[in-house]
């Protein structure tokens, strides 16, 4: 990313911090020896308080289920075990509840991103009545706490019968108010006016052009989005939670949630590796697509 | 080819096209529109609705006006929840706006070693989903097996026990809230400090500025609107809190209700005992005090410019 090359110009012609040039020199640099140590030492606190819980995880699943439950913890695993999966993945309903997120989560993110990316490159590129009314609309929407429509979203999923199917959790994740107004904002500098004026004059049709020129222009900002809308519909909770009530139908969060709290004894064990099974989808897309990954967590802010 | 040659033919062809533009928008916003019309546009109207309404489960309701908002105002649990709720803003938000703000500013820093690394393990929370997180805080929140817990033995202090302490459950939160989003807030700041005009840091520098000075004369008004959006977004985020609470402490809210916030409540009023009506005006408190606050944040933030 770009912090390397732009604090690097922040530095003094030497690399080091601009110093003055005759008045007490040996003073400023103790200082900014100081300084440096203070600063590295700060962040790699912070870098270790946020890694570390991350690490405990990881390292616990992998400790004889007996050592979780009544055992010390511990730093170092000296004897790893699959124990824990192995038993969570024969003996719950763990891959059926694995398998609901991701369906919810496809479903969301390839329908959101498309109609998204649809609905922004019109908000910024096409002239129609509504379109100032509407756009306005989405940016008052975008101010509301998610949690004012449960209650009514419910009330509704029952009256249209699809309380306990996934379309109950699909469908009021497919209106990213934020991932429009995104795509919008990239559409508005990324697509030429030209390029579809010039298409037009072709006699390109505007559905033909939005998948053979817009589309391929929009990709970058679509990653993004995506990343976005499968985190989101990945992680949801209180929906399902909600409008899922049968075990076959309980998503990921949902079944975790049922490990810490349904048994007189929380079966720790099983929800360690349990969650760390259900991050590992995240962390491939950390790891090999963190500029998307990036942006996608950050829809929005940036571009103002 | 020349434009003589296709001017006519454009101008000529430009009424249909133009009507066939109108056509295409309605055509492109259309799948959005319908959901979004739908769940969110026409949801927030009829949740209104809702709340005017004595709604019980799925067998309807009548009704009754403003009682429920009536109700609401001497109903000790929502005050309860609604304390908790503004004490975890004051606990987190003004951390995560401009304390992620000073990391990211920390992290652009000359002396920096390892900068990418520790943006990534800064940035790493992110990751996991709030119900895993809720986990690993419960496993390391133990009483007596957990990490922090032998720390605090071998210091001579008590144990937090989550479990029987009702006063140790919101501070708890409010350290997951930090753990989970400080790097998210940071990474906001830190693309925005990028965007940010060079020059203005430099001359501050080269004027013999402190760091510190710096980042209050300088970066923090020149932040203003990132400092808007992140605290916009935290708050709306802590209004609508309810992964992490309910995780730990589930719909009862833990010992004396110390963990109960507006989401729990919320969900404990429309989804245990199925008082719709009620949740819904729950709801529409919480939009209207989020709404006031947005407002107070966009003022604050013209008034000083």
């Amino acid at each position: 990313m770009a912090v390397e090359t732009t604090t690097r110009r922040l530095r003094g012609p030497t690399g080091s911090p601009r110093q003055v040039p005759n008045g007490p020199r040996r003073r400023l640099r103790v200082r900014t020896v100081l300084a440096a140590v203070g600063v590295n030492a700060l962040l790699l606190v912070f870098g270790v308080l946020a890694a570390f819980p991350l690490y405990w995880a990881v390292s616990t699943s992998f400790l004889p289920p007996d050592e979780i439950i009544g055992g010390a913890q511990r730093l170092f695993v000296h004897d790893p075990t699959l124990a824990n999966y192995e038993q969570l993945l024969a003996h719950t309903r763990f891959l059926g509840a694995i398998g609901n997120s991701a369906v919810i989560a496809a479903v969301v993110t390839a329908g959101g991103t498309v109609f998204a990316a649809m609905a922004g490159y019109a908000f910024a590129k096409l002239r129609f009545r509504a379109r100032d009314v509407l756009f306005l609309l989405v940016l008052l929407t975008m101010m509301v706490p998610p949690l004012v429509t449960v209650p009514i979203n419910f009330v509704m999923m029952s009256k249209l019968h699809l309380i306990n199917t996934l379309w109950a959790v699909v469908l009021p994740q497919l209106t990213p108010a934020f991932g429009i107004f995104w795509m919008r904002q990239y559409a508005r500098s990324a697509v030429p006016d030209q390029v579809l004026e010039a298409a037009r004059v072709d006699g390109c049709g505007e559905i033909r052009m939005f998948f053979s020129i817009v589309m391929p222009i929009l990709r970058p900002a679509m990653a993004g989005l995506a990343i976005y809308m499968f985190m989101a519909s990945w992680n949801q909770f209180l929906l399902p939670l909600t409008y899922l009530q049968s075990n076959s139908k309980q998503t990921y969060p949902v079944f975790l949630n049922t490990l810490n709290s349904s048994y007189a004894v929380p079966q720790t064990n099983l929800a360690v590796a349990a969650s760390v099974l259900a991050t590992i989808p995240l962390a491939l897309i950390f790891i090999f697509g963190q500029r998307h990954f990036v942006a996608g967590v950050t829809t929005g802010a940036v571009k103002e | 080819m020349t434009i003589s040659a296709t001017a006519p033919t454009v101008s000529g062809r430009a009424q249909p096209g133009r009507s066939g533009r109108q056509r295409a928008g309605y055509l492109f916003v259309a799948p959005f529109l319908l959901f979004f019309l739908t769940f969110q546009v026409f949801a927030l109207l009829a949740a209104l609705g809702l709340s005017f309404t004595d709604w019980k489960g799925s067998s309807g309701g009548s009704w009754v006006g403003l009682s429920n908002y009536a109700v609401l105002f001497r109903d000790p649990a929502f005050l309860t929840a609604l304390w908790h709720t503004g004490l975890l803003w004051v606990l987190t938000v003004p951390i995560l706006s401009l304390g992620g703000l000073g990391c990211a500013y920390l992290l652009t820093g000359p002396l920096v070693r390892f900068r990418r690394t520790l943006r990534t393990m800064i940035f790493l929370p992110t990751m996991p989903s709030l119900v895993v997180v809720g986990t690993l805080f419960l496993l390391l929140l133990d009483p007596t097996l957990g990490l922090p817990a032998r720390l605090l033995d071998a210091l001579g202090l008590p144990a937090i026990d989550i479990r029987t302490d009702p006063h140790v459950a919101i501070p708890v939160i409010a350290v997951m809230v930090l753990w989970r989003w400080f790097g998210y807030n940071m990474i906001i700041h830190l693309a925005a400090l990028q965007n940010m005009s060079r020059d203005v840091l430099e001359s501050a520098e080269l004027d013999g500025a402190s760091s510190w000075q710096t980042f209050w004369r300088v970066v923090v008004p020149m932040s203003r609107p990132m400092l808007l959006f992140t605290t916009v977004l935290s708050t709306i985020g802590i209004a609508a809190l309810f992964d992490e609470p309910y995780v730990l402490f589930g719909p009862s809210a833990g010992p004396s209700q110390g963990g109960l916030v507006l989401g729990t409540y919320m969900f404990r009023q429309g989804f245990q005992y199925f008082n719709l009506g009620y949740a819904a005006a729950i709801t529409y408190v919480l939009t209207a005090i989020v709404f006031m606050f947005a407002l107070i944040q966009l003022w604050v933030s013209r008034d000083g410019r």
